[in-house]
């Protein structure tokens, strides 16, 4: 357990309410016990275009995180520069295989299923096909990912993902399992590891204030 | 306040209580079981609901258990707090009303939506195989439930009458639930029961509760 605490002195943190990757980032940030500003970016609303957004993060995805003058955006830059700055809570461990599969699981989340399924992604195959294929589409993706990962992960003793304490790759799995049941209808009767994983984060305050529903941009009406 | 709620966010009666607690803006720490791990069947958890169950209410020195019993408990001493749920300023009749829309939650709505709900939404998160038959033998005995209250909401707003009542609120968990299976269509294809629904589910207390049920 890391004995310092770094406090910072002014964290923003660019959001949208149902982006699974700012999730990854309001987690750890809850974690590290961190506070922010939230500013919220309308994916819907093409906010992401905005100049001003633009020049914060040239790629215009959220999240993107500011930290006194130093701007970082992709999540998962975002949650390593977290990770090396504010070493309270480290979510990756010393042992390097133990290190290897939080990684694996986090690169896996963040390049083999996120972005098949992300907005520009599915509005695309809608635009093209419709909305029956859109889902198709996002759910071939997310099962294929899913399949992957309850291999991965189901001789993992332990009360989350890598162990008994929450790491990287939970912090990554978690925005993941909850948009494919929220929104995409998995079925996870397939995926018995990271269902029972599922109901462990949804017990945790650190996830719970993170989840899409609790941010301050979510809708009023569900 | 201090009050403790034992349960998690997938239990479906821990919610029936958070719902409430919500609903009357009483504070509360939702304690974590784990029930995978069995916790809620060995002693400790033993002591304090003999039939190891989720959810047990701790307020102060009282400790409650059964969901209903509980609510009936928080609606009766706190119905000072925030809205009263039981309408006990009102007459005889409507007092009456949300007793036996209460009683019909528990013995004609419960049983076939609480199975419903077990077989196709919760067996498959906890690595259990969903019984066909089950279904099929609940959804009918539910359909014939629903009738009934599309022919109650279509003369009435709430089950009890013209307001929101502690009847109508102890339906909505499971109701949520349901609507997260594909045989939502029980509700959505019964136009008072789906208004009925609509109007309940956008009150924010309920809002505030769906929040962090992670199905």
């Amino acid at each position: 357990m890391a004995k310092e605490i770094a406090t910072p002195a002014n964290l923003t943190l660019y959001s949208y309410w149902r982006s699974s990757c700012s999730q990854r980032v309001r987690i750890a940030l809850n974690l590290k016990g961190l506070d922010y500003e939230y500013k919220a970016v309308n994916l819907l609303k093409d906010e992401q275009s905005n100049p001003e957004f633009e020049k914060i993060n040239p790629v215009k995805y959220v999240p993107a995180l500011v930290d006194g003058d130093t701007v970082v955006s992709d999540s998962f830059a975002i949650v390593l520069y977290l990770e090396d700055k504010y070493p309270q809570y480290p979510l990756l461990p010393q042992d390097l295989k133990k290190k290897a599969l939080n990684l694996q699981v986090a690169s896996i989340v963040s390049s083999s299923i996120q972005p098949l399924q992300n907005l520009p992604v599915l509005s695309w195959i809608k635009s093209k096909f419709n909305a029956d294929e859109r889902l198709k589409w996002a759910q071939n993706h997310i099962n294929k990912g899913f399949i992957a990962l309850e291999k991965l992960l189901k001789d993992c003793a332990g009360k989350y993902a890598t162990g008994d304490e929450v790491q990287l790759a939970d912090v990554f799995l978690e925005p993941q399992i909850y948009a494919g049941v929220k929104r995409f209808q998995i079925d996870m009767s397939p995926y018995p590891t990271l269902a029972r994983l599922h109901e462990a984060y949804s017990e945790l305050p650190a996830f719970q204030a993170a989840l899409p529903d609790r941010q301050p941009d979510a809708p009023s009406s569900s | 306040m201090g009050m403790k709620l034992y349960g998690t966010p997938l239990s479906t009666n821990a919610t029936r209580v958070r719902s409430l607690l919500n609903e009357k803006g009483i504070d509360f720490e939702l304690v974590p079981v784990n029930l995978r791990a069995g916790d809620h069947k060995r002693p400790p958890f033993l002591a304090l609901n003999p039939f190891g169950q989720v959810p047990v209410l701790q307020d102060g020195d009282i400790i409650l258990f059964e969901s209903r019993a509980i609510n009936r408990y928080i609606a009766s001493r706190y119905k000072e707090t925030g809205p009263d749920l039981l309408r006990s300023a009102a007459g005889p009749a409507e007092t009456a009303a949300v007793e036996v829309w209460l009683a019909v939650e528990s013995q004609q709505f419960g049983p076939p939506i609480e199975e419903l709900v077990f077989e196709v939404l919760i067996k498959p998160l906890i690595g259990e195989t969903t019984d066909q038959t089950a279904v099929e033998r609940e959804v009918e005995r539910l359909g014939r439930v629903l009738d009934v209250y599309e022919e109650r909401l279509s003369k009435n707003k709430y089950l009890a009458g013209g307001e929101f009542t502690l009847a109508d609120l102890n339906h909505m968990t499971y109701t949520y639930f349901l609507l997260r299976t594909p045989q939502a269509d029980l509700v959505t294809s019964r136009s008072h029961v789906l208004a009925w629904w609509e109007d309940i589910s956008s009150r924010p207390a309920w809002k505030k509760t769906a929040e962090i049920i992670p199905v």
